[in-house]
């Protein structure tokens, strides 16, 4: 790819959640995980338009799985980082990293 | 659950199929626990995140088909001289300000819809100013030959370039499309006029007439934008995408 991919930061932690995920990362676990580890409570319009903004700029795919009766019949949406996705991500976290050196803001004193 | 269906129809109608039942899925996975309010509610949300920029875009787009048309009637009222050229330039003219108006309108649509990265947004904004200038300015003709200096380096730029090919074909037929509709709605409007009006009364007849006024009003100022926008984000959707990433969404 040729344009670098800049990332949001609810992009980052939807990635971070579908890391944290591994093969089982859809729409349902993916919210779970970010409220779990955030507190948060993504909305889930917020959470689809975010999953497909990067899948159309290839930061993740997707592919869907079997269809099971308490969804009516209807198929998970898996989700897994690209490779593009997997260095924007690395690329921004490392960004974060070097903005919090020397700050000790996370667990320091001054904290 | 009849109502699901349907609000899985309308979710497809704003993505595709696939997702829109993946979507309805998880949150249908989820309502036993959250209850039927949340999922509704939810539900809504998902639509709303899905549709407001597809609306706005449409609205904008309506916005500037109604200035790029309104521009001309402010040109004549401010400029008392302007005028339009006599035949057989007046149909050229005409021809090129109705495809103006639809560059304006697809600029507005794609500008808020796909954003100014996008390169069919980038070609749009550096074709429709020479136009519309070039139309305005017909009367002075070092204008009129700069513009159309322009408006070629630019389609040749596009056409030249192998990243870029894909936007002008995507101009081509949504101009087409925006001419057919043109036509059909004025040929709609001529039957409704004798429907209405079975005896010639010519313009001065019709003026009065608001219901055929209104008819021909929306016709134009609604179904054309409507059709011209359907038939480009379709293309758009389908001829810009990367097809690399088609391969990555199996089943």
């Amino acid at each position: 790819m040729a344009r670098s991919l800049s990332l949001g930061e609810f992009e980052q932690v939807v990635l971070l959640a579908i890391l944290r995920l591994g093969d089982n990362a859809y729409g349902v676990t993916i919210r779970s995980e970010i409220a779990a580890c955030t507190g948060r409570d993504a909305a889930p319009g917020a959470l689809y338009t975010t999953l497909d903004r990067m899948e159309e700029k290839g930061i993740v795919r997707s592919w869907l799985g079997d269809a099971t009766p308490q969804r009516g019949g209807r198929a998970k949406r898996y989700f897994s980082l690209t490779k593009p996705g997997r260095a924007a991500l690395i690329n921004a976290q490392r960004a974060y990293q070097t903005l919090l050196d020397g700050l000790d803001l996370v667990g320091g004193v001054r904290a | 659950m009849h109502n699901v269906a349907i609000a899985e129809w309308i979710v497809a109608r704003f993505t595709s199929k696939k997702r829109a039942a993946a979507i309805v899925g998880d949150l249908l996975e989820l309502a036993p626990e959250e209850g039927r309010v949340w999922f509704w509610l939810s539900l809504a949300g998902v639509i709303l995140s899905l549709a407001w920029r597809r609306l706005l875009a449409f609205a904008a787009a309506l916005c500037a088909y109604f200035a790029a048309f309104g521009g001309s009637f402010l040109m004549a009222y401010l400029h008392h001289r302007f005028t339009i050229p006599d035949q057989p330039w007046r149909t050229v003219w005409a021809l090129l300000f109705v495809a103006s108006n639809c560059l304006w309108c697809l600029l507005a649509y794609a500008a808020i819809r796909y954003g100014v990265r996008d390169r069919f947004t980038q070609l749009l904004l550096a074709l429709s100013p020479p136009v519309a200038v070039g139309l305005y300015c017909w009367e002075r003709p070092t204008i009129v030959v700069v513009c159309i200096a322009l408006s070629i380096y630019v389609v040749l730029a596009s056409a030249l370039r192998s990243e870029r090919r894909r936007e002008l074909p995507i101009i081509f037929v949504v101009l087409m499309v925006n001419a057919a509709i043109f036509l059909l709605t004025a040929g709609l409007i001529a039957l409704y006029q004798r429907f209405l009006l079975p005896a010639p009364v010519g313009n001065a007849g019709i003026q009065p007439r608001v219901a055929v006024q209104s008819v021909e009003f929306c016709m134009l100022f609604l179904v054309t934008p409507f059709a011209m926008v359907s038939a480009y984000s379709r293309m758009h959707d389908r001829l810009m995408r990367d097809p690399s990433l088609d391969s990555q969404t199996q089943g």
